[in-house]
């Protein structure tokens, strides 16, 4: 699968490895075979697979927060571990919070934050390195309408830029408007990969999906004591 | 409640309980089958011993004996109750009551059932039946009218599960704020601590020596075997009733007994009364949670700041991201409850040591030899480190999910390593030199001993750092939030915890080879104007020191090998 300054989507029904993929290709999780590259680099070897994770930033399936330090503190502490100058990571941070809506509750630890709060915290940590490649594993869930919007509008101004995005989501209305690439995964394999114009042009995004994976096929299910018995 | 839901609930505080068990593999289920076998067990010994002893003492000791008794067994089922109470703060899945409110059940009936169901504790399933077979060999040995301790037990025990149950309750409404949470587990901790101390402070104060030397302490009334304070304290205090109320009845006088059970259910009902007010309150939104400062409109989002943060200062000589991990990690430590404990818990013991021996013997040094107190000094140092193995040792099980953060960096391995030692130093070293302050007090160590003390503190921290560093990459464990427990630990993960304290004793066995060496240059009389431990210290120093900068790369290196494994066991298992 290759995608270049572009949104590319994963979608999959749930266990089919969406998840499991991402956490590979970011170090996550060590593959049992096979081989990965990003951004040119082969992640086989440990010095370049550092490299490219200087250049990606990401927001994994269960975050990666430290529940102890306030949302500055954390934002600050990534912008230094990605070397960049004290002048940059004071300014981005400010203008993080403030986009996400963090600023006001900037003193809370993250172990205080809502589900939606922690969610945007992340967010705004794999933005902050400015990466040529993003990873984003369900970046809309719990996260309230205006913030998605936000999201979605600086995640389109970093592919214009000449960033990639990779992520995975259910919510299949927003991605259709956002993703120029779609892949679709099903029990661990890629079955299906094109460009959303491609799709647009065979119909929705959500029939393509269901095509795909066969679910169409599927009888609609019934519960027997809505449907008058006991 | 109707029965089936009752059988409902008390399945689930059962499933609950044993699926905690059976999850956590299959030795831990053994260990835990163990357990409970020898807590059964224990309450059918506790019960028999009680009712044996109960029939011996009912027939042939005097009443102050019985006082006595009493008194140990009551104190017994206090501390065993306390500190199941700990285990229960600190635990964070129980029955919460707003897990249930949805099911179609009353409120009255729900905290009911879990206040009766709170009293499915160790302390109370084994020394309920001692104490309740002391009763009966009571009134086998010493006559019926020992029966009357039997409600006076029941009423204690109400007394205290109802209070605890009301504490338990006011705690629950404050842990509401899981910030707050945290500090209340230290606070708790600490409080108990200082609880078991009471009995040291009170007898070694000032005051009651002066009394005790006066006699006035031990005046007692004619025919009386105990002194009347203590008889007076038995009035006042309700853990002393049953005690008193057993040594009237074996004088023939039954109304202390009856006085005394009385009270107890009063101040027992008192106690549920105002849980259950509690519980309402907390239930219906007046959780005391401090309402939220109105924002005025076209009030800027981002408040002003103020000076640098801790995260944004530099340290000499460090680069840029081991500065930043560095840091982060010391602020976070610094927030986590479970290094408050390590932290305060080694100074508080130190000064309740420093207390009970200025109270003792006033301005007086105790009898070491000037000669071994760099093996005091040397050990106090080990031991200060040693507050911090635990946590040292386990370093990425305390990052908890946080761990994925560091995966994720373009950091070097063993710049993660090095600043998350250099995290602790600082709180290791304010414990060290608290103790050696300490120490200055209770021997005649000499200034130069004291140096080299401190100096041995930075080689014990540097060997214990590789050490927990090795120990984190190769046995790394979840941990519950807020606490060192492990959570759900496998077999492997109580082998490391074992590990941490066979292992880590005998990295630290180096430390004594300085004060030895002064020791054996004594002895022979050899250059007796050198301060051989200062001396032999910082070439130990020398010797770590270089040992710490050979070894941490190649830790680094095991540790980027590991760290997905580290991942999979350090964060939660929802994934």
């Amino acid at each position: 699968m290759a995608f270049s300054a572009r949104t590319a989507r994963f979608l999959g029904p749930n266990g089919a490895g969406k998840s499991t993929t991402i956490k590979m290709l970011t170090g996550l999780l060590a593959p049992t075979s096979g081989a990965m590259r990003l951004l040119g680099e082969g992640l086989g070897d440990p010095e370049r697979a550092r490299a490219v994770k200087g250049r990606m930033g990401v927001v994994p399936e269960n975050l990666a927060l430290f529940e102890n330090l306030t949302a500055r503190e954390y934002l600050t502490f990534i912008g230094r571990m990605y070397l960049l100058p004290e002048a940059t990571v004071r300014e981005r941070t400010d203008e993080l919070l403030s986009m996400m809506e963090l600023a006001r509750e900037e003193k809370k630890l993250a172990l205080e934050y809502s589900h939606g709060m922690r969610k945007k915290l992340a967010l705004a940590a794999a933005l902050l390195p400015n990466p040529e490649l993003l990873f984003l594993d369900e970046p809309f869930e719990g996260v309230d309408a205006v913030a998605s919007r936000v999201l979605r509008d600086t995640l389109k101004r970093a592919v214009e830029r000449g960033a990639t995005v990779f992520l995975t989501s259910h919510v299949l209305e927003i991605v259709e408007k956002l993703c120029t690439h779609v892949g679709i995964i099903a029990r661990g394999k890629l079955v299906h990969q094109e460009s959303m114009a491609a799709v647009r042009e065979k119909g929705s995004l959500e029939e393509r999906f269901l095509a795909v994976v066969g679910a169409d096929q599927f009888e609609p299910q019934k519960l027997s004591w809505l449907e008058g018995g006991r | 409640m109707k029965w089936q839901q009752l059988r409902a609930i008390l399945w689930l505080r059962w499933r609950l309980t044993r699926n905690q068990f059976t999850r956590a593999g299959k030795v831990n289920a053994v260990l835990s089958a163990i357990g409970v076998a020898a807590m059964l067990l224990g309450a059918v010994a506790a019960g028999l011993g009680g009712a044996v002893g109960g029939a011996f003492a009912g027939a042939k000791a005097p009443p102050e004996a019985l006082l006595a008794i009493w008194d140990g067994v009551v104190f017994a089922f206090l501390a065993f109750w306390l500190s199941g109470l700990m285990v229960e703060i600190q635990r964070s899945e129980s029955i919460d009551l707003s897990r249930l409110l949805h099911l179609p059940v009353t409120f009255p009936q729900v905290f009911g059932f879990n206040y009766a169901a709170s009293h499915l504790t160790p302390g109370i399933v084994v020394m309920l039946p001692g104490m309740l077979g002391l009763c009966a060999g009571l009134v086998f040995g010493a006559g019926p009218a020992m029966a009357l301790l039997v409600p006076l037990v029941l009423g204690f025990v109400f007394m205290v599960t109802a209070w605890t149950y009301c504490v338990r309750g006011w705690l629950a409404a404050l842990m509401v704020n899981k910030r707050r949470r945290r500090a209340i587990v230290v606070w708790v901790t600490i409080a108990f601590v200082g609880i078991c101390q009471l009995p040291n402070f009170l007898l070694n104060s000032p005051y009651v020596r002066k009394q005790m030397r006066s006699g006035h302490l031990d005046r007692r009334t004619p025919g009386q075997a105990l002194p009347e304070p203590v008889l007076q304290a038995h009035l006042v205090l309700p853990p002393g009733w049953i005690g008193y109320g057993a040594m009237a009845l074996k004088q023939g006088n039954a109304w202390p007994a009856l006085w005394a059970t009385a009270a107890s259910c009063l101040i027992g009902a008192l106690g549920l009364m105002r849980a259950y007010r509690l519980t309402i309150r907390f239930y219906q939104g007046a959780d005391g949670r401090a309402e939220q400062k109105p924002v005025a409109p076209g009030e800027p989002g981002a408040p002003a700041r103020r000076g640098l943060l801790l995260v944004e200062r530099r340290l000499p000589w460090l680069p840029d991201d081991t500065t930043a991990l560095a840091l982060a990690t010391f602020r976070s430590l610094s927030r986590a409850p479970e290094l408050k404990m390590a932290f305060i818990m080694p100074i508080v013991l130190g000064l309740m040591g420093v207390f009970t021996h200025f109270t003792r013997s006033r301005h007086s040094w105790t009898g070491v030899p000037e000669l071994w107190t760099g093996f005091v000094v040397a050990g106090v140092a080990v031991v200060a480190m040693f507050s911090f193995a635990h946590m040292m040792a386990n370093m990425f099980g305390l990052d908890r999910s946080g761990f994925r953060a560091l995966v994720l960096l373009p950091t070097r391995r063993h710049h993660i390593l090095l600043a998350k030692n250099l995290a602790f130093l600082p709180f290791a070293l304010a414990v060290a030199l608290a103790m050696l302050a300490g120490i200055r007090f209770l021997v005649a160590a000499s200034w130069t001993t004291l140096l080299a003390g401190v100096l041995q503190a930075g080689v014990a921290f540097l060997l214990l750092s590789l050490g927990g560093n090795l120990l984190s990459i190769l046995v790394p464990y979840r941990m519950a939030t807020g606490t060192l427990q492990a959570s759900k630990p496998k077999a492997m993960a109580i082998l490391a915890g074992l590990g941490t304290l066979l292992f880590l004793p005998l990295v630290m066995l180096p430390m004594l080879l300085p004060p030895a060496l002064q020791l054996l240059c004594s002895f022979f009389n050899w250059v007796p104007w050198l301060p051989v431990n200062l001396v032999a210290t910082l070439g130990f120093l020398a010797i770590s020191g270089s040992l710490y900068w050979l070894l941490l790369p190649m830790e680094g290196r095991l540790l980027e090998r590991r760290e997905q494994i580290i991942l999979r066991e350090v964060t939660e298992e929802v994934e």
